[in-house]
């Protein structure tokens, strides 16, 4: 008997240290792994929003059929349109294909005019093509070198923006060049366009004013087609309120109540203003999207709903507004 | 009677140096591969060294304090390339900095290892100290951020032990620590991705 129990008793020792080693092998930290460490920058509190503040909600996910998109543009009558690859892809609200044009390169960006004719910016110059899918001018590049970012109109004139030469071109719509904004005075304060990356977009307001992000002094600064400056407004900061890190926003988009609606890199977030630059509240935070996301091109539609084109995830986010 | 067992003297000479020197050959042979491959084993396995991966570090500081070195051989590098010369740099200001001077309350640098040089109105040259730099990651967890991520950390191999077993590698949460061949020494980043 007692040697029975002393077997029993030898093997559920031998068990219980099985277990002890087992546990301390898997489920222990790794060795200094969750020790304070006084070099840790944390930067979660810029992360987190005010959920008072949120004024939109999440209206559906729409899967981007490339594999590296990189604008998005809508249409008059609601169509969304997003470049990437060697193409421009025609959605409907349902991300149904309703239409593929091949290009002659990368589109990084795309504009659709109220005659529906589709302007794309392929690297350092512009196409154009029919709503059936042809291609009806290709204008010459103002500068070789130049890489063009955003394009945008309206009547007969379109603005063009080139983020190496750090202005913004005009040009009539069948792509006579005819002067550009912008200045690398830096005297000229606002209108002297720094662009720490890549990103510089231009939103026409009308055809004789151009709304554009001077992305390095993180001001959104409205001109006229001649050069001269109207107004401008941004504040630094990584608060709710302002525009942070080397060059935000990074992304604009005008809506119909002439709100300004920006994205930002970084600290990823979305958010509208007011016409005159007042922070009004935010459309959606970087718990939205993929960490580390950027490059969050914009459009809004008729009824104020926004569309946020994320390439990473290959994916357009539709926000409604609350108060819809 | 015939003796059966009759060999030929000179061929049974013939045939035991033949196999003496056919088994000198062969050990000769042996000796030469056995050293051939201990050593090129050895130069394959000495051809390895740590280093961090760029696109997994997390910059959570543990470079700074837990490598065998007094001063981390974990070091700050800058992809110029990359770099937007910015006024205000992510990782050379804290995230809300009173003003953009030098004073110590603005910087994110805990030891002055980054350092920020003029080059014209509005741009900034930022150059990194790597006798001061201790890999904290600060700067380049501030620079990716709120920047364009041209700053990152890299093993020094200048200063590396090359330890078997990186004291580092063992407590990155990110498993950021490989080994590279030693000509490869270095996971630099590859500039823009438009």
């Amino acid at each position: 008997m007692n040697k029975k129990f002393s077997r029993y008793l030898f093997l559920a020792t031998f068990v219980l240290i099985l277990i002890y080693i087992a546990s301390e092998q898997l489920f222990k930290p790794r060795f200094g792994a969750s020790d304070e460490n006084p070099y840790n920058l944390n930067l979660d509190s810029f992360n987190t929003i005010d959920s008072n503040l949120i004024a939109y909600k999440l209206l559906k996910k729409i899967k981007v059929p490339l594999q590296k998109p990189k604008g998005i543009a809508i249409s008059a009558s609601g169509y969304l349109y997003v470049s990437g690859d060697s193409a421009i892809v025609k959605l409907d609200f349902s991300g149904n294909i309703q239409q593929k044009i091949i290009t002659s390169d990368i589109p990084y960006c795309l504009y659709i005019h109220s005659d529906n004719r589709i302007y794309a910016g392929i690297k350092n110059h512009v196409e154009v093509y029919d709503s059936t899918g042809k291609q009806l001018l290709k204008w010459e590049p103002v500068n070789k070198d130049g890489f063009i970012s955003s394009i945008s109109g309206k009547n007969n004139t379109i603005f063009v923006a080139d983020a190496v030469q750090a202005l913004v071109y005009l040009f009539t719509n069948n792509g006579t060049f005819k002067g550009f904004i912008g200045s690398s005075d830096s005297l000229k304060g606002a209108m002297q366009i720094i662009l720490p990356s890549y990103f510089f977009d231009v939103v026409a307001v009308s055809d004789s004013v151009v709304t554009f992000t001077n992305q390095g002094k993180h001001f959104i600064v409205n001109a006229r087609i001649n050069n001269t400056l109207l107004n401008y407004w941004g504040v630094t900061s990584p608060e709710i309120y302002g525009f942070s890190g080397c060059c935000n926003p990074s992304h604009i988009a005008i809506a119909p109540d002439g709100s300004v609606i920006t994205s930002e890199k970084g600290i990823v977030r979305v958010k509208r203003y007011k016409s005159d630059g007042t922070f009004k509240d935010v459309v959606a935070g970087s718990g939205s999207f993929v960490p580390d996301s950027k490059g969050l091109d914009l459009a809004v539609d008729k009824q104020g709903n926004v569309y946020v084109l994320e390439p990473y995830s290959r994916t357009i986010h539709v926000f409604q507004p609350l108060n819809n | 009677m015939e003796n059966t067992n009759t060999q030929n003297p000179e061929k049974k000479d013939i045939n035991r140096r033949s196999f003496l020197q056919t088994g000198i050959r062969l050990a000769a042979l042996l000796a030469v591969g056995s050293v051939s491959g201990y050593l090129l084993s050895k130069s394959l396995n000495d051809d390895l060294v740590w280093q961090l991966d760029p696109n997994k570090c997390v910059q959570c500081g543990r470079c700074a304090t837990s490598c065998v070195l007094k001063l981390s051989a974990v070091k700050c590098v800058h992809v110029y390339k990359m770099c937007g010369y910015c006024n205000l740099c992510g990782g050379y200001f804290v995230p809300q900095p009173k003003q953009l001077t030098t004073g110590a309350e603005n910087l994110l640098c805990p030891t002055k290892a980054l350092k920020r040089v003029y080059v014209e109105e509005p741009y900034y040259k930022y150059e990194i100290d790597q006798s001061l730099c201790n890999g904290c990651g600060k700067c380049v967890k501030g620079c990716s951020a709120f920047g364009n991520g041209s700053l990152h950390l890299q093993v020094s191999h200048d200063v590396c032990q090359n330890c078997n077993q990186c004291a580092i590698a063992v407590v990155c949460p990110a498993d950021a620590f490989v080994q590279v061949p030693a000509n490869k020494a270095y996971l630099l980043k590859d500039g823009w991705k438009a």
